[in-house]
């Protein structure tokens, strides 16, 4: 066997605890590393490189980053909890009502006030028991638009990827669709939880980025299958 | 926050799921335990301490994301492991780092230089020495080989990773030891210097 032969094969010798280099070929490469000096020199440095590698110190990051993880997360909340927010009314009528010029008496003026105290009172008692259900109904729409925006790309990258999953390697067809039937598991569960909670902002942002994971499971195979 | 305090924690599972739950203290319990471990992954890959910073970063921030779905059918160290590989590796592909090419001309003048530059095999391999060499590799080489021989992954693994075939990543691999090999030398203090 050459020098050259053996250089070429020796990563997969020594791996060969993994089966990568087996019967004759095995044999061959040792009777050659046991006349020939300088492939054994190689071997045992590519063995000490091959060692070396896993037993590599952990490095530490500075301190600073745990706070820009915070603060990225934080951001992230306060725009998560502003998905529920009304789009403020366009000017209009009131911008109309309010460029207008009035002249009214005190008597008019107090009159109007005590009128606009008891409709505000009667406004707040109605309705506090209500705030929460209004947020989480906003919410919902959030939601329900995220999810049929999300729901109609998955569904067109879906059916892409359907046509040439035939012809994928079968592991990472298996590795494929072990990962899909993760993500749409977790999805049913994530259902279920807000069908049993549904005021539960957690689930609402959990379901959001369920079907996140999804888009990009399904955009990271487009790229690399074709 | 002191080791013992980690160290009496909860298992990884139940912090996970507290911190599903947008409980701030178990999330950084997670990150005190494992930040260390996703920092030197992103920065050998990288091989730039800026934007392993910045990939570390985003892996938490996506880990908090995702961390609800962690179901701990596996342990969440694998799970955490090949999250930040998939986005390292989202990374390189928007930046477009591809796998290196070598002809078969390439190859043969490689493994003769090889033959010709043995001489006096080092008895110990330097790990500082190691990680610099593993930074100096080109990208492509230095991805399956971090994947590979750091991270121990397989190759059927890194093939699916990568969108490669199993015989690629082990030639990719080949190649990264013999390049690593060669600058460990280069960078050795020539005898008798």
């Amino acid at each position: 066997m050459e020098c050259k032969t053996v250089i070429f094969s020796l990563s997969d010798y020594l791996d060969s605890q993994h089966g990568l280099v087996e019967g004759i070929e095995k044999r061959n490469i040792e009777d050659h590393l046991a006349s020939c000096p300088s492939c054994r020199h190689l071997q045992l440095e590519l063995m000490e490189i091959k060692t070396a590698a896993r037993e590599l110190p952990l490095r530490t990051p500075p301190r600073a980053l745990w706070t820009r993880i915070v603060n990225e997360i934080e951001v992230e909340k306060v725009a998560v909890a502003a998905i529920g927010t009304v789009e403020p009314d366009p000017p209009g009528l009131w911008s109309w009502l309010t460029s207008l010029r009035y002249t009214f008496s005190l008597p008019q003026i107090a009159g109007v006030a005590a009128l606009a105290i008891i409709l505000v009172s009667i406004t707040v008692i109605n309705f506090r028991g209500n705030t929460n259900e209004m947020d989480f109904s906003r919410l919902q729409s959030a939601l329900i638009r995220e999810e049929m925006t999300k729901k109609a790309e998955i569904d067109r990258k879906m059916a892409a990827i359907e046509e040439r999953k035939a012809s994928w390697d079968p592991a990472f067809r298996a590795d494929f669709d072990r990962q899909l039937n993760r993500i749409e598991d977790s999805i049913k569960q994530c259902r279920k939880n807000l069908e049993a909670s549904p005021n539960d902002l957690n689930q609402v942002q959990r379901m959001l980025d369920l079907y996140e994971e999804k888009r990009q499971l399904l955009e990271d195979v487009e790229r690399l299958k074709w | 926050m002191t080791v013992k305090e980690i160290n009496n924690a909860k298992s990884d599972y139940d912090l996970t799921q507290a911190s599903a739950n947008g409980d701030m203290t178990a999330f950084e319990l997670l990150y005190e335990r494992h930040h260390r471990r996703v920092y030197s992954l992103c920065l050998r890959m990288v091989a730039n301490a800026t934007e392993a910073e910045d990939l570390s970063q985003e892996v938490f921030v996506q880990l908090f994301r995702k961390v609800g779905s962690f179901r701990g059918e596996s342990a969440f160290t694998t799970w955490l492991h090949r999250l930040t590989v998939n986005h390292v590796l989202m990374h390189f592909r928007k930046k477009r780092v591809k796998l290196e090419n070598t002809t078969e001309e390439g190859e043969i003048g490689e493994m003769q230089d090889i033959i010709q530059a043995v001489t006096d095999r080092p008895r110990f391999i330097d790990r500082i020495a190691l990680d610099k060499a593993i930074a100096d590799l080109p990208p492509g080489y230095r991805t399956v080989f971090v994947l590979h021989d750091v991270e121990g992954f397989e190759h059927e693994e890194v093939a699916a990773l990568l969108g490669v075939s199993v015989g690629t990543s082990k030639s990719q691999l080949h190649k990264a030891r013999l390049r690593l090999r060669d600058l460990i030398n280069k960078g050795k203090p020539q005898r008798g210097s």
